[in-house]
C-alpha cells in the first residue's frame, strides 16, 4: 500500500472513529425512588407541639419614641404628610416578586409541621427542599443575605471562598450560618434522623432569613425604592395590617403580640413614608430619616422575634425538639442583646448553651427582659 | 466557455492577491456553481451564487479572509461586513445581527441546508457558533428581508456559509493532500488544532476529511465597562485582576467529512456530515447569575449539532439546467445545568431537535428574448420537520437524590413544520433587469398539552406568503443602481409558543396564540465597481406587522406551579406587538486599491428601530408612558476600516479598526437585562494589527494584535466584554 492510500485509509478511519467518539451524549440522569427512611423516632420531644404553650401576651404600657412614626394616628407624630398616612401598605409595584418566596416559606411550614406535633416523613422532607431550592426560591436569597447590622466586609458575601465566609460569618449570616444549618437540617431530615429537631432548626433558619431580610431590604431601599415591597411582603405576606390569616414572620408575632406585630406593620410604614419623603424615583439622601424608620422597624421586629424565641424557649422544656431552633434564633437576638445589656447578653448565649430544661425558662425570661415592649 | 474554464477565470480572479494556499479548499460560492452555458451578454450576477439573491444588499468573506481575519468562530469572521454586528452572550456563544436582527429573525444556511430550528429563541442565539469555520469555504451575508428564497425567519437577512470542497485533481497528480492548522490566542489561552485530508475516491471522487479539537480558558478583557455615572455592570464577574472573566472559556471538538462523486461532465452527488460539539460552556451572565455567589454557574455542559446529507446536483434540462436536490438530518443537542454547589443543588435540562429536510432548487437556463434581453427561472421547495425532546432535573448532589421535574424548557414531543415552495425570475433587457418572485409557505406547530405544568396544547398552521421584486439599471458599466420590495415573514416557533426560561431581562414564557410576524421592506442601494475599487451604498427601511416581542407580566400572569416566573424580579410574555414596528438604515461600504499591494476597505452601519410599546398605556395616563419606544438591543452606529498591504504574494501586513457608538436607546425590556450598562452601552474604538507569510506552498505563519490600545469594551447587549490586547498566532502546514 502506497503512501497515499494509508492517508486515505487512515483519514476515514479517524474520521469514523472521532465522529463515534464526539458524538456520544451523556446519559440523562436517572430520577431516583421515592425517598422513604420512614418517619423515624421523631428524635428528641417527638409528638409534641411546640406552639401547645403558645399564649398571647399581655403588654404593658409601652414607652415610645417621639420621633416614631404613628400611622395610626398620623396626626400626632412629628413626620410629614406621606403616602403611609392612610395606614396602608402602598406598594411601588404591582408584582413583588418575594411573595412567591413567601408562598414557599408557607408550604414549607406545612409540610415540616412548624410548631405542630407533626412528624414529617423523608419525603416531606424532600419536598420542602425541593420547594427551598426553586430557581430564585429561598435558598437563593439565602445564599445572598448579609446582616445589615453589621460593617460591610471588604467585599460582598457571594464573592467569598468558604475561609473568607468564616471570617466574616456574621456580616455574612446566611451563607456563612444559615445555609450551612439548612443544608444539614434537610439532609438529615432526608435521611430520617431526628426529623423534629430537624424540621424546628429549619423552621428557625427560615425566620431569621424573613428577620435579616425585612431589616436588609429597609436598608437598600435607599437605591432601590421597591425593595420596600419586599420588606412589606416578608413581613406581611404583602398583607394588610389587620388581616384574618397572618402568613410569615407576622403569622409567629400575632399569634403572640397583636400590639407587637401593629407596632411592626407602623415600622413597614415608616419605611414606607420615608421612601414617600425621600425622592421615591430615584436615589434616597435623606439619612437621617432613613435611619429613624429603620431604627423603628428593627426595635420593633427585635422585639417580635424574641417573643418568637421566648415562646419556644418555654416550649423547649416539654419539648426539646424546639431547643435547637430556640439556639439559631437566640444566637441572632445575641447581637442586639449584648449591645442593649452585656450582662444580660453574655447570661442570654450562656443559657442558650444549657440543655432545654434548664436553659428553656432562662432564656425566655432574658429575651423578654431585653427586648421589651417596643 | 466550458465549466472548468469559468470556474477557472473565477478562481484566478478570487487568488490574484491571496495567501491561502489552496485556492480548491476556499473556493468562494460564486465558482462552486457556475453555470456551463453562460451567456457572454448577461450579467454573471443574474446566474452565478447557489443560493445567492440577485440585487439585494450582499458581502462576502472568503476563506482567506478568515484566516487572515484569524477569527476565533464563525460569528467573528463577519465582524468587519457591512450591516453586520456580532453580540455575544457567552465567550462560547455569538449571535450576528443584521440590520439590527439577529436569532430566529436571520436564517442560518449551510451549503444551503437551512440551520434554523423551532427551538430558536428570541433574540441572539449560540447556533451560528455552532458551525466550524475551519470548515467554510465563504460567508455571504444577505441583508434584508429574504423569506421568498429562504423561508420562514429570513426577515433580517440570511447567512450562508459554503463548505469547503475537496480538490479536483488532475490525472497523475497526487491523491492526497495531508494539512494541519493551529492557532494559539494569549487572550484566552486557546489552543487549537486541525488535521485534514483532502484525497481522491476511485476515479470520480474526492474527499476532505477534518478533525480539530480546541481548548479555551478564562477570557482576559481590557477591563470592566461602565453604566451612567460609572455604575458597575453586574455581568459578568471578574477575576481578582478586574480583567479576567468568570463564566468563560470552552472545550471544542470537530469532525467533518464530505466526499463529492462526479458522473458525467454536470452531475455530481456529495455526502457529507458535520459534527460539532462544545462543552462546558459557561452562560457568562448566568455565571454566576447578577447578586448569585460566585460559585454559582449555569453551564452548557453540552452543545452539539450534527449534520449529515446527500446533495444531487445536475443538469436536467432547460429548466432546471442547474438542480439541486438535498435530503438532510440534523440534531441539535443542549445540555445545560445551573450548579449551586453550596447548596448542593443542581438544575440539569437537556434539549434535543431532530431536523429530517428536504430541498429542490433549480435554475433554468437563461433564455433568450431578444438580443440583449433574457429570462431566468429560478424555482424551489423544502420542507424541514423538527421532532423536540425536552426534559430537566433537580439533584441534590449530597443525598444522591434526583426529581423529574413536569417539563424541560420545551414540551417533551413537539413536533414543528416548516416548508414552501417559491418561483423567480429574472428578466434582463440591456441594462436594466426586473427579478421578481413569490413564496407560498406552510408552517404547522403541535405540542401535547401538560396539566401539572399549565401548559396549553398548541395546534397552529400558517400558510404564510412571501414576494419581492428588484428593479437594477446600469447607467454606465461601473453604476448599478438597485431597488427592492420584499415582503418577507416568520411564523412563530416552538419556543415562542411553549418555552419557559430565564432570560436576560427575565423570565420568559409562552405565549401559544401567537401569529406570524411579517415584514415589508424596501431598499435602494448604488454601486460603483471599477477594477479593484467598490463602493455600495444602502437605505432601507422595514415595516414589521404582529411583530413578536416581550411584553412585562404580573405575577398572576405566570402560569401555574412555575414558581421560577413568580419568583423572579421582571417576567414577559412574547406578544403581537399592535400596530407596526419599523427599522430604518444606511450601509456604506468601500473597497479600494490605489496600488496593486495596498487595499482599504471601510464601511458605516446604522440602524434605528422603533416600536409600539409592548405595555398597554395605563388607564389613567402616565406622564411617562411612551406609546412608541426603541426596539430592543438594535446596534448603534458602527462601523470598520481596513488597511491591508501585501508587498509580496507570500507576505501581507494589515490593520483592522472596529468602532461604535454608544447605545443609549433602549427598549423597556432593556433596562432589567443586567448585560446592558445602566443608561446604555458605551461606544468603543479598537485596533488590531495582522500579518502573514507564507514560507512555500506547504507552510504559513499568521498573526495578529487584538485590541492593540487593551480597550475595555463590549458590544451592545453582550455579556462579555471583548478581548484585551493580545497576541493571535496561527500557522498552517501541509504537503
Amino acid at each position: 500500500m502506497n503512501v497515499t492510500a494509508h492517508a486515505r485509509a487512515l483519514s476515514l478511519r479517524t474520521a469514523l472513529g472521532l465522529v463515534i467518539l464526539a458524538g456520544c451524549e451523556a446519559s440523562d440522569p436517572t430520577p431516583t425512588a421515592r425517598v422513604d427512611a420512614g418517619a423515624g423516632d421523631g428524635g428528641a420531644g417527638a409528638n409534641c407541639s411546640a406552639d401547645s404553650t403558645l399564649r398571647p401576651v399581655v403588654e404593658g404600657t409601652c414607652t415610645r419614641p417621639a420621633d416614631d412614626y404613628t400611622p395610626r394616628s398620623p396626626s400626632s407624630d412629628a413626620w410629614p404628610a406621606c403616602i403611609a398616612d392612610s395606614n396602608a401598605y402602598a406598594p411601588f409595584e404591582a408584582s413583588i416578586s418575594a411573595l412567591s418566596r413567601v408562598a414557599a416559606f408557607e408550604e414549607i411550614r406545612s409540610l415540616l409541621g412548624f410548631g405542630s406535633a407533626k412528624v414529617p416523613s423523608s419525603d416531606d422532607f424532600l419536598q420542602a427542599r425541593v420547594l427551598y431550592s426553586q430557581d430564585q426560591g429561598i435558598e437563593s436569597r439565602v445564599s445572598r443575605r448579609e446582616d445589615e447590622h453589621y460593617a460591610a466586609a471588604p467585599k460582598l458575601c457571594r464573592d467569598m471562598s468558604e475561609a473568607e465566609l468564616v471570617t466574616y460569618r456574621e456580616r455574612c449570616v446566611g451563607p456563612a450560618i444559615l445555609r450551612p444549618i439548612l443544608n444539614d437540617a434537610f439532609v438529615k431530615g432526608i435521611g430520617g434522623e431526628t426529623p423534629t429537631v430537624q424540621a424546628a432548626r429549619i423552621e428557625a433558619s427560615l425566620l431569621a432569613w424573613l428577620y435579616f431580610s425585612v431589616f436588609k431590604e429597609s436598608t437598600s431601599a435607599r437605591d432601590a425604592a421597591k425593595d420596600c415591597d419586599s420588606m412589606w411582603a416578608k413581613y406581611s405576606g404583602g398583607r394588610p395590617r389587620e388581616s384574618a390569616e397572618h402568613v410569615s414572620l407576622a403569622r409567629y408575632v400575632h399569634a403572640l403580640s397583636v400590639e407587637t406585630h401593629e407596632r411592626i406593620y407602623d415600622g413597614l410604614l415608616a419605611v414606607r413614608c420615608w421612601r414617600d419623603l425621600d425622592n421615591p424615583t430615584g436615589v434616597a439622601t435623606n439619612t437621617s430619616l432613613h435611619l429613624r424608620a429603620r431604627t423603628q422597624l428593627d426595635r420593633a421586629l427585635l422585639r417580635g422575634l424574641a417573643l418568637v424565641t421566648a415562646q419556644r424557649a418555654e416550649a423547649s422544656a416539654g419539648c426539646s425538639s424546639a431547643w435547637e431552633g430556640v439556639r439559631v434564633l437566640g444566637a441572632v437576638l445575641a447581637r442586639e442583646a449584648k449591645e442593649r445589656d452585656a450582662a444580660k447578653g453574655a447570661a442570654l448565649e450562656a443559657a442558650l448553651a444549657r440543655t432545654p430544661e434548664v436553659g428553656g425558662p432562662e432564656v425566655a425570661r432574658l429575651l423578654v427582659e431585653i427586648f421589651p415592649c417596643p | 466557455m466550458t465549466s472548468s474554464a469559468a470556474i477557472g477565470l473565477v478562481a484566478g480572479v478570487a487568488s490574484a492577491d491571496t495567501l491561502a494556499a489552496d485556492p480548491a479548499t476556499a473556493r468562494p460560492p460564486a465558482e462552486t456553481n457556475a453555470p456551463a452555458r453562460l451567456e457572454a451578454d448577461l450579467d454573471p450576477e443574474d446566474v452565478t451564487a447557489r443560493g445567492g439573491i440577485v440585487g439585494q444588499a450582499t458581502s462576502t468573506v472568503t476563506a482567506r479572509d478568515m484566516q487572515e481575519r484569524l477569527a476565533r468562530s464563525t460569528p467573528e469572521a463577519l465582524r468587519y461586513e457591512p450591516g453586520v454586528f456580532i453580540q455575544q452572550s457567552a465567550h462560547g456563544q455569538a449571535s450576528a445581527y443584521v440590520r439590527g436582527r439577529t436569532g430566529q429573525q436571520t436564517v442560518l444556511l449551510f451549503d444551503g441546508i437551512r440551520l434554523n430550528n423551532a427551538s430558536w429563541r428570541q433574540g441572539p442565539n449560540q447556533y451560528l457558533f455552532t458551525v466550524d469555520p475551519r470548515t467554510i469555504g465563504a460567508i455571504e451575508v444577505f441583508r434584508g428581508g429574504a423569506s421568498t428564497r429562504f423561508g420562514s425567519d429570513a426577515i433580517g437577512g440570511a447567512i450562508a456559509m459554503t463548505p469547503l470542497e475537496p480538490q479536483e485533481r488532475e490525472a497523475g497528480e497526487r491523491g492526497a493532500h495531508p494539512r494541519a492548522f493551529g492557532r494559539y490566542g494569549s487572550a484566552d489561552d486557546e489552543w487549537s488544532l486541525r488535521v485534514q485530508n483532502d484525497f481522491t475516491l476511485g476515479s470520480n471522487g474526492s474527499a476532505l476529511v477534518g478533525f480539530s479539537t480546541r481548548r479555551v480558558g478564562l477570557l482576559r478583557s481590557g477591563g470592566p465597562v461602565f453604566g451612567d455615572g460609572g455604575a458597575p455592570v453586574l455581568v459578568p464577574a471578574f477575576a481578582d485582576d478586574g480583567r479576567t472573566q468568570l463564566g468563560t472559556g470552552f472545550g471544542e471538538v470537530t469532525a467533518d467529512g464530505r466526499a463529492v462523486f462526479r458522473f458525467g461532465e454536470d452531475a455530481r452527488i456529495v455526502a457529507a456530515a458535520y459534527v460539532h460539539r462544545l462543552f462546558d460552556v459557561p452562560r457568562t451572565d448566568q455565571c454566576p447569575a447578577p447578586y448569585a455567589p460566585r460559585s454559582e454557574c449555569l453551564r452548557v455542559d453540552e452543545q452539539f449539532r450534527t449534520l449529515a446529507y446527500v446533495a444531487y446536483e445536475d443538469r436536467l434540462g432547460a429548466l432546471a439546467n442547474r438542480t439541486r436536490a438535498v435530503f438532510s438530518y440534523q440534531r441539535q443537542h443542549e445540555r445545560r445545568t445551573l450548579r449551586r454547589p453550596a447548596s448542593a443543588i443542581e438544575n440539569t435540562g437537556r434539549d434535543a431537535v431532530d431536523t429530517l429536510g428536504a430541498s429542490w432548487e433549480a435554475t433554468s437556463e437563461a433564455f433568450r428574448l431578444a438580443p440583449r434581453a433574457a429570462l431566468t427561472l429560478k424555482h424551489g421547495a423544502e420542507g424541514y420537520f423538527d421532532t423536540l425532546a425536552s426534559r430537566s432535573w433537580l439533584a441534590f448532589t449530597d443525598i444522591d437524590v434526583v426529581r423529574e421535574l413536569s417539563r424541560g424548557q420545551y414540551v417533551e414531543g413537539s413536533r414543528y413544520l416548516q416548508s414552501g415552495a417559491f418561483a423567480e425570475a429574472t428578466l434582463t433587457r440591456g441594462d436594466v433587469a426586473l427579478i421578481a418572485g413569490a413564496r407560498l409557505g406552510f408552517v404547522a406547530a403541535s405540542a401535547p398539552r401538560d396539566a401539572s405544568s399549565g401548559t396549553e396544547r398548541v395546534d397552529a398552521s400558517w400558510w404564510p406568503t412571501a414576494a419581492h421584486a428588484t428593479l437594477r439599471w446600469r447607467p454606465a458599466p461601473e453604476w448599478t443602481l438597485l431597488a427592492n420590495v420584499d415582503r418577507s415573514f416568520r411564523a412563530p416557533n416552538l419556543d415562542d409558543l411553549t418555552a419557559r426560561q430565564q432570560s436576560g431581562p427575565g423570565f420568559l414564557f409562552e405565549n401559544a396564540n401567537l401569529r406570524p410576524e411579517t415584514t415589508l421592506g424596501a431598499e435602494i442601494g448604488v454601486r460603483f465597481e471599477e477594477g479593484p475599487h467598490r463602493a455600495e451604498l444602502w437605505a432601507f427601511r422595514s415595516r414589521t406587522r404582529d411583530a413578536i416581542a416581550r411584553s412585562y407580566r404580573e405575577l398572576g400572569d405566570c402560569p401555574p406551579s412555575t414558581p421560577a416566573c413568580t419568583a423572579s424580579w421582571s417576567r414577559y410574555q412574547l406578544v403581537n406587538l399592535l400596530g407596526d414596528s419599523t427599522l430604518d438604515g444606511l450601509e456604506a461600504s468601500v473597497q479600494a486599491a490605489p496600488w496593486s499591494w495596498l487595499r482599504v476597505r471601510a464601511n458605516v452601519s446604522f440602524a434605528y428601530g422603533d416600536g409600539p410599546n409592548p405595555q398597554p398605556a395605563p388607564v389613567l395616563g402616565g406622564s411617562d408612558y411612551a406609546a412608541t419606544v426603541p426596539l430592543s438591543r438594535v446596534p448603534p452606529l458602527n462601523g470598520t476600516i481596513e488597511l491591508r498591504m501585501a508587498p509580496t504574494r507570500a507576505s501581507y501586513a494589515s490593520a483592522g479598526l472596529r468602532w461604535a457608538t454608544a447605545q443609549t436607546r433602549l427598549a423597556p425590556t432593556d433596562y432589567s437585562d443586567a448585560r446592558i450598562p445602566l443608561g446604555g452601552t458605551p461606544g468603543f474604538v479598537v485596533a488590531d494589527v495582522r500579518a502573514g507569510v507564507r514560507i512555500d506552498r506547504s507552510a504559513a505563519v499568521f498573526g495578529a494584535i487584538e485590541n492593540v490600545g487593551d480597550v475595555a469594551y463590549r458590544t451592545h447587549g453582550s455579556s462579555i466584554n471583548g478581548a484585551g490586547r493580545s497576541l493571535v498566532i496561527g500557522f498552517e502546514f501541509g504537503w
